[in-house]
Formats: C-alpha cells, sequence, structure tokens
C-alpha cells in the first residue's frame, strides 16, 4: 500500500468508516498495518509518559532506551488485549477468531492511539488521553461488527468484557508483571518506567531531589533600562 | 475566490499545527532543566542589584544602614516580556511603589526587586538562548521597529510562547518542577538583596498577567525557605488553582472590568469553577487567603489597562495611580503585620468575584 493510502485508511479507521475497516482487513498487507499501529501507538503512548524519565535525570541514550522498553511494555498489554479478545469472541459470540485476526481487529480499535503523544499538552493531555481511550473502545465496537457483522449489542459486550478484563488482569496479573519489569528497568536503566505522574508527590519529590533553594550568587548585572511600552 | 480560500485553509492550518506543536515541546523547558540536559543551571539567577528605596539624607556621624527590614517587594513582568527587562509601563508602576514605600518624610522604605525572567524554569532570557537565541534575538530586534503588523505578530509569538509556559506552571504534572525553578530564581534575587531568611521580614510577591501565576506557583518552596508566607498579589493574573494558595499568607488579585486576559482562567479551568469548592482557589476564597478586588473599567494592557497614565476613573485619579494605591495598601499592611514566622494567614474576607 502506499504512503498516502494507508494514512487515508487510518483516518477513516478513526472516523469509524466501516468501509475502511474492510479494505485493510480484506488487504494483503492489513495483518502487517495492524501491526505497525499497534507498535507506533505504542511508541506514541511511551512518548506521552516521557516526562517521567526527566523527573528521574535519565537522559541521551538511556532516554532513547527508556522510550523502547516503554513501548515493549505497552505490546505486553497489547498481547493481553487480544488474547482476551479470542477467548471473549468464542465466549459470547459465534464467532471463532485466531489471534491473527483478533490482532487485526485490536490493531484498527487502537488507531485513535497513535495520537497518544498529545497527553505531553499541558492541563489539555490528561482530558484528550481518557478521551482517546474511550475512542479506542467505539473503534473496536465498530471494528468487531464490520468485520465479523456482529450486532451492536454483541461487539458492544465483547468490547467492554474485554476492556473489563483488561482492567481486572491489570489490577491482578499485571501489577506483579509490573513490579518485576519496575525492578528490573530500575536496575538496568535506573528508573522506574512504570511510574507514572498521578502516583507521585512531585513536590516532595523536587524537594527530596537536594537543596533546591540555594546561598545567593555574586550580584547580577545592571538592570537593563525600561523599554518602549507594549501596549 | 476558492484559490484565495485554499490559501487561507493551508495558513490556518499551519498556525494551528505550529501552535499545537509550540505547546506540546512548551514543557521540555522545565522538564531538560530538572533533568540537567540544559548547560545552565540557575545556580546563581541573574537579577537587578538592590535598589532600596533611598531613606532620607542620613545625620552626619550616622551609623552605616543596616540590613534591609523589608517588605521585599518582587515585581514579576507578564507574558510580553522576553528578558529581564521592565517596560516603560511597568517601571512607572515600580516607581511608584518604591516612592510610596518610602513615606512623606522620605524615611522608611523597601527593597524592590526586578529584572527576573518569570516565562522559564532556567531563568535564562529568550535571547540569550543556545539553539534559539539567535532566533529571539532577531524577534527583540523587530519589537523594536515602529509599530507595524510585523511587530505585532513578534508580539503575538512572544506573547504565546511565555503563554505556553504560564500553562505549564499550572499542569500539576510539570507544574512543581517549573515553580522549582521560579521559586530558585526568587529566592536567590531576594537574598541578593539583603534578604535573611528566618528574619520574618514580609516578601511581597507582584505577578503581572502571568507572572502571578509564577509567584503563586514559587510560593510552594519560598514558605518553608523564607521562614514566613510570601504575600502575592496578582495584577490581572492569568492564575489556576494551585498547590501554591496553601503557601501563601494571603493573596490579592486585583482584576479590571474590562480585563478579559484574567477571566480566561475562572473559563476553562474547572478547579477554578464555583462548583468545585474543594479546589485549592476556592477553599483559599472561603477561608479569606484570597481576596479579589474590583478595579472599575480596566483593561489588562495598554491604554486603558491598569498602568495607563492618561486614563482617569470617577474619582480623578489615573488608573496607574489607583492600581498602585491598592498594592502600596497590600504592602503596607504585609509591613505593619510585622514579622510572623508562624506563617499564620492574616485573615482577609474576600469581596466580590471577577
Amino acid at each position: 500500500m502506499a504512503p498516502g493510502e494507508v494514512l487515508g485508511l487510518i483516518g477513516g479507521v478513526i472516523r469509524l468508516d466501516p468501509e475502511a475497516m474492510r479494505a485493510i482487513a480484506q488487504s494483503p498487507d492489513g495483518l502487517r498495518l495492524a501491526v505497525g499501529i499497534l507498535l507506533l501507538s505504542s511508541l506514541s503512548d511511551a512518548i506521552g509518559n516521557s516526562p517521567i524519565l526527566f523527573l528521574s535525570g535519565v537522559g541521551g541514550g538511556r532516554f532513547v532506551a527508556c522510550l523502547l522498553v516503554d513501548t515493549l511494555l505497552s505490546v505486553v498489554r497489547i498481547a493481553v488485549w487480544i488474547v482476551s479478545l479470542v477467548l471473549l469472541l468464542s465466549l459470547l459470540t459465534p464467532v471463532d477468531a485466531t489471534v491473527a485476526e483478533a490482532t487485526l481487529v485490536v490493531g484498527l480499535g487502537f488507531a485513535p492511539m497513535l495520537f497518544s503523544f498529545l497527553a505531553l499538552l499541558p492541563l489539555l493531555g490528561p482530558v484528550l488521553l481518557r478521551l482517546l481511550h474511550a475512542w479506542v473502545i467505539v473503534t473496536t465496537i465498530v471494528a468487531l461488527q464490520a468485520l465479523y457483522g456482529l450486532a451492536l449489542g454483541q461487539a458492544l459486550s465483547v468490547a467492554v468484557a474485554g476492556w473489563v478484563l483488561v482492567l481486572v488482569i491489570g489490577h491482578t496479573v499485571d501489577r506483579a508483571v509490573v513490579r518485576g519489569f519496575g525492578w528490573l528497568t530500575r536496575r538496568l536503566l535506573g528508573v522506574d518506567l512504570l511510574l507514572h505522574f498521578g502516583q507521585l508527590d512531585l513536590v516532595h519529590e523536587v524537594v527530596a531531589a537536594g537543596p533546591l533553594l540555594g546561598p545567593p550568587g555574586p550580584p547580577g548585572p545592571p538592570a537593563p533600562g525600561p523599554t518602549e511600552p507594549r501596549p | 475566490m476558492s484559490d484565495l480560500l485554499a490559501v487561507a485553509g493551508a495558513l490556518v492550518t499551519v498556525l494551528v499545527i505550529g501552535l499545537l506543536l509550540s505547546l506540546l515541546v512548551a514543557p521540555f523547558d522545565s522538564l531538560s532543566w530538572w533533568a540537567g540536559w540544559v548547560r545552565q543551571r540557575p545556580e546563581e539567577p541573574e537579577a537587578a542589584p538592590a535598589r532600596a528605596a533611598a531613606p532620607g539624607p542620613a545625620a552626619p556621624g550616622a551609623p552605616a544602614p543596616a540590613t534591609p527590614a523589608g517588605p521585599f517587594v518582587v515585581f514579576l513582568s507578564g507574558v510580553g516580556t522576553m528578558g529581564r527587562q521592565i517596560d516603560a509601563w511597568e517601571q512607572r508602576l515600580t516607581d511608584r511603589l518604591e516612592a510610596g514605600m518610602r513615606g512623606p518624610d522620605g524615611a522608611g522604605g523597601g527593597v524592590m526587586v526586578t529584572g527576573l525572567f518569570p516565562f522559564s524554569a532556567s531563568a535564562l532570557p529568550l535571547s540569550e538562548r543556545r539553539r534559539t537565541g539567535a532566533f529571539w534575538g532577531r524577534l527583540e530586534r523587530l519589537r523594536d521597529e515602529p509599530p507595524g503588523r510585523l511587530t505585532a505578530l513578534a508580539d503575538q509569538l512572544v506573547n504565546w510562547r511565555n503563554l505556553t509556559q504560564v500553562l505549564v506552571s499550572m499542569d500539576p504534572r510539570y507544574g512543581p518542577i517549573y515553580d522549582a525553578g521560579g521559586a530558585r530564581s526568587l529566592y536567590a534575587a531576594l537574598l541578593n538583596h539583603g534578604f535573611v531568611p528566618g528574619s520574618g521580614a514580609p516578601v511581597v510577591l507582584i505577578g503581572y498577567s502571568g507572572g502571578a501565576q509564577v509567584c503563586l506557583g514559587a510560593a510552594t518552596y519560598l514558605k518553608p525557605a523564607l521562614g514566613a508566607p510570601p504575600t502575592v498579589i496578582s495584577l490581572g493574573g492569568a492564575v489556576g488553582s494551585v498547590r501554591g494558595l496553601e503557601s501563601v499568607d494571603r493573596m490579592v488579585h486585583l482584576y479590571g472590568s474590562d480585563d478579559l486576559e484574567q477571566k480566561l482562567p475562572a473559563i476553562f479551568l474547572p478547579s477554578r469553577w464555583r462548583l468545585a469548592r474543594r479546589s485549592f482557589w476556592n477553599r483559599a476564597l472561603a477561608d479569606g487567603r484570597l481576596r479579589l478586588v474590583l478595579l472599575p473599567g480596566m483593561a489588562h494592557t495598554g491604554p486603558g489597562g491598569y498602568l495607563d497614565p492618561d486614563r482617569s476613573g470617577p474619582d480623578g485619579r489615573s488608573f496607574l495611580e489607583v492600581t498602585a494605591a491598592e498594592m502600596l495598601a497590600v504592602i503596607r499592611s504585609s509591613a505593619a503585620a510585622g514579622p510572623d514566622p508562624s506563617g499564620r494567614a492574616a485573615a482577609v474576607s474576600p469581596s466580590g468575584a471577577p
């Protein structure tokens, strides 16, 4: 597929166009495109969460390494999504999906997360991220309808059950994995990649980092005279 | 006609993308400073040398003046600034404040501190930056030319760049880091001007427009460092509901009835809405640490603004005189309250809302 065509199709997926979703599914490059979306959206998510790396004073090559490891961690979480979808489709619907087909659906569903780097935006970022998460559910529902012809109720139940399952796993099994990864990343990279801003008292972190307000320095240069008014 | 519309559409698209990109990279100014990525850390921020309000003529043989007892008044400019300079409008205000602190007989007085660049955690003026300094320097020279479309565009670019930093300060994820830089600059400037930590000398931080947010954010770190909570005066401040409100002795928000800019945070930030009763802003309002003072007829800036010496209110005083008088009343009451190392808040009743 030409780059322009790919961008057009991804735009169509985000706009919830079933035709664009079917075009990707029927294309020989469909699965590769879905995996590409998943990897890029994971990288975008890692970039959106990258300010935490600055807080830990990570720089240079280690910064890039942290971004890549963070991307891999997102991929692991997406793998949980994919396996959950295979199970739920077989339990709740007559569809017997393969892992590749489920990857395609999740890849389409995650297309809005390509914009998750926008979480960086001051004040707006966290709100946009929540909207993107909600849009992932909506896109997944439409993708399930478009690719498998499921009724709205069936698609909704699979997407919501999948989301709940991922949340449950995230609060149980995932935590253990996360702790292991957290320990590993702390050991290898010197930073806990699983930390999020919401978990930190940043003022405490800043104060704990060292003497913030030091002794006075030498007097500075004379103050420049006033400039022209800027009405 | 359709070609013209297409060009206009393309221009608007480029503009929106440019604004979005600049907003996206805005947090990295303070984050990279914190991570030590930028060469300069503000170990010794450069502020104007001490300009204590000159006392009256000393008697022959009188002892050398002691360490100033304050009040220490720090003025931070609005989002139009590019460096340590303050413009002529702001200079008139700080001159009045200095004169007003002296009293009628020329005795007493406080210390006026200016010359800080508030819109960067590193306190580095825009034109002195390693990578982008040349661009900002060119823009600075452009702004010195006779007013025109290009100078207006340059003004708006600078305003936007600094506004993005104000938004960074308001964001709970980035604010504590950005504010640490602001606090560092303010504290070093105070020490350079003779402030003795723990002395209880009153410290009043005046922030114009976006500068008010920087003052408020820095208060979190300044309160323990100074040994007493500072007083903050916001002049048409674009301020959020931030943790710093818990660390001020009191904050007085002066706002003009024609000032649209200072209203924007109250409209767009849910934590400034009345519904958010437990927000820092509403808690400070409820317990009297935050007082809102209406300045009738005044706009944010320029002619008709807070610092206009030519426009007068109903009582015949110029807008500049009214603004300075309100500020001096706060400064004097802080000075009269005297040393208060306990950090107790002065009781001030709220009045009105913007």
